[in-house]
């Protein structure tokens, strides 16, 4: 689906990432990781069109992303990135704004676009919030409701910057299971996440990443024997036996 | 993920059809407020019209209007003073509140307005520029003040961006630019013997001196830029998003904060041309307005034209009323009142002003 070649980049000219590539696949949840300031967020910007890449190229389904119209290109990937100020919006708006990308000339909303809306609602279970302002709601509902407007944005590609960061655990795993959903759907899901477990419960595909490289790309259960994880982080980790699945579970070591 | 699950069965059994009402937010209550903005605005008009050192009666003015009175003293008043007058201060009313509702929203920013980041002090220093150069040329002044408030807010939203400014320096570097043209200014007024440059209703800003003429040359530029201000409204929302969402969204940011930019120019630098360097509306009005009828900017802007411009000829017809036969340069005025108000708004809705 997604292809990056030999990418490379960063802010102001910099090569913050250093010759990536990895693909990802329909159906599958990657998930970044890898310690602060290893270059997650910079590749998440090179490949929604934030920054320009120095070298290298970024393909969908066989073909260079750069060329494509603004909105063209926002009706095949939607990001949602992780610093946002608190829009002073209700929370309907804000879902509605996903459409944006599908503005024909007459500049006004479709039917087509409301039902979007309201389908992206229900998914995300946040009908309730839709003429609340987005800044009376709390983190977990908000982040939600931006959820829903990435669905509204209907895009095959969807990439998202540490979505659950200063959420509580319960919110974490709805926000993941949602995720889940839209995977089963036939997206392609990009995400960075800080939470180890979490990553390594919920990818298909994990990549870790350190001082703007790839250090491994695999599935969740080869990145944890490859040892990689306590190299990068500087941890120790322990594979532990619940009844139902193989938890990871990770304890500081001291050095 | 059962959640999610259930969603979208109930979605797919269930799901007929979107609702379009249910995205505006309390749509009666804001349909409300334009009524009564609307209402108040029309007996503003009227008062505006009628009184003065010299009052005109309603049933003059209504026998005026018939077109049965051309002769008289009340008609010439009206056609040549008070016509104009109200006239331009509901134009540099809805194109100030206009202006400084855009300036907030393509800065992200509550606390700036036109005059705050010198936009007001670029289009004043190029009109009197242009006053004391070409003094016979009334036209070249709407051009003149536009050409003035772009650059100045081209300059401070480059500057702004190169130093990757946070609000507060944004402001800082509209201050500091907007205190260097005040400065020229000041220069132009000390060392110019023209009566209309050197007069403080141009610094306070003030509508004595509008003449019909003058209206008829920066009126089409204010018209031009509310009619795209209505227009580029939905931008403005998605640009509150913040610039990576919106252009994730596929929007191209820095053209449309440009071109935001450049009709909140021509709206300022219109007004500046005829009626003075009028601070305060660009700030509080939008403020006031959003107290009311919320942050769709759609509802902002129509608000701000309807309120800027009551706001303007409220004060203004005070203005020439306090001291009649004197009068006071309505920048005072707007002062003295919509200071006090603004500080009753934050103390009893602060939750809404979101600085």
């Amino acid at each position: 689906m997604l292809e990056l070649v030999n990418l490379t980049g960063g802010y102001h000219g910099e090569d913050k990432v250093k010759n990536i590539n990895a693909e990802f696949k329909k159906n599958e949840i990657t998930v970044i990781i890898g310690p602060n300031g290893c270059g997650k967020s910079t590749l998440l910007k090179l490949m929604v069109r934030l920054l320009k890449p120095l070298s290298g190229r970024i393909m969908l389904n066989g073909s260079d992303i750069s060329p494509l119209p603004r909105k063209e290109f926002a009706q095949t990937v939607s990001f949602l990135p992780q610093a946002r100020s608190v829009p002073h919006m209700s929370a309907g708006s804000l879902v509605l704004h996903g459409r944006y990308p599908y503005l024909s000339y007459t500049r006004r909303y479709s039917k087509k676009d409301y039902e979007a809306v309201e389908r992206a609602l229900m998914i995300t279970g946040t009908g309730k919030f839709r003429d609340i302002p987005m800044d009376l709601l709390s983190g977990g509902e908000r982040q939600k409701v931006y959820i829903a407007m990435l669905i509204a944005q209907n895009t095959d590609v969807i990439l998202l910057d540490e979505p659950t960061t200063y959420l509580d655990i319960h919110y974490q795993f709805e926000l993941m299971n949602i995720i889940c959903n839209l995977k089963q759907q036939g997206k392609t899901i990009i995400t960075v996440l800080h939470d180890l477990s979490l990553a390594l419960k919920y990818a298909d595909q994990v990549i870790i990443m350190n001082q703007g490289k790839i250090e491994g790309c695999g599935s969740p259960d080869d990145i944890c024997h490859s040892g990689m994880i306590d190299k990068v982080f500087h941890i120790h980790m322990r594979q532990l036996l619940s009844p139902y699945d193989g938890e990871y579970v990770f304890l500081p070591v001291q050095e | 993920m059962p959640d999610g699950v259930k969603a979208m069965n109930i979605f797919q059994s269930s799901f007929m059809g979107a609702n379009r009402r249910s995205f505006c937010l309390h749509p009666s209550k804001s349909k409300r407020w334009l009524a009564i903005l609307l209402l108040v605005l029309a007996v503003i008009v009227i008062l505006s019209l009628t009184l003065g050192s010299v009052a005109i009666t309603p049933m003059q003015l209504a026998e005026i209007i018939k077109g049965n009175d051309k002769s008289s003293a009340a008609y010439r008043i009206l056609l040549y003073v008070r016509f104009p007058r109200t006239m331009a201060a509901l134009l540099a009313g809805s194109a100030l509140a206009v202006s400084g509702a855009i300036i907030q929203a393509v800065l992200n920013n509550a606390l700036a307005s036109p005059n705050i980041i010198g936009i007001n002090s670029g289009a004043g220093f190029v009109t009197m520029l242009c006053m004391v150069a070409f003094p016979a040329q009334p036209w070249l002044l709407p051009p003149a003040a536009f050409i003035g408030a772009f650059l100045t807010a081209l300059a401070v939203s480059i500057i702004a961006m190169k130093i990757n400014a946070s609000k507060i320096t944004i402001i800082l570097t509209g201050v500091a630019i907007g205190s260097i043209l005040t400065a020229g200014i000041n220069t132009i007024k000390e060392i110019s013997t023209d009566v209309l440059v050197g007069s403080s209703s141009f610094m306070m800003g003030g509508l004595s001196y509008v003449t019909n003429e003058s209206l008829h040359f920066a009126g089409p530029y204010i018209l031009i830029g509310l009619i795209l201000a209505l227009l580029f409204c939905n931008e403005m929302n998605v640009l509150s998003l913040g610039e990576d969402s919106a252009h994730s969204l596929g929007m191209n940011v820095k053209a449309y904060r440009f071109i935001l930019l450049m009709i909140a120019a021509v709206l300022s630098g219109a007004a500046v041309s005829f009626a003075g360097l009028l601070g305060f509306v660009g700030l509080i009005v939008p403020h006031c307005v959003r107290i009311f009828v919320g942050e769709d900017n759609k509802k902002v802007i129509v608000a701000c034209i309807v309120a800027g411009a009551i706001f303007v000829a409220a004060c203004d017809l005070l203005a020439r009323l306090i001291f009649a036969p004197f009068e006071l340069p309505v920048g005072i005025i707007m002062s003295f009142l919509g200071g006090p108000f603004f500080l009753w708004l934050l103390l009893t809705k602060r939750r809404h002003i979101n600085a």
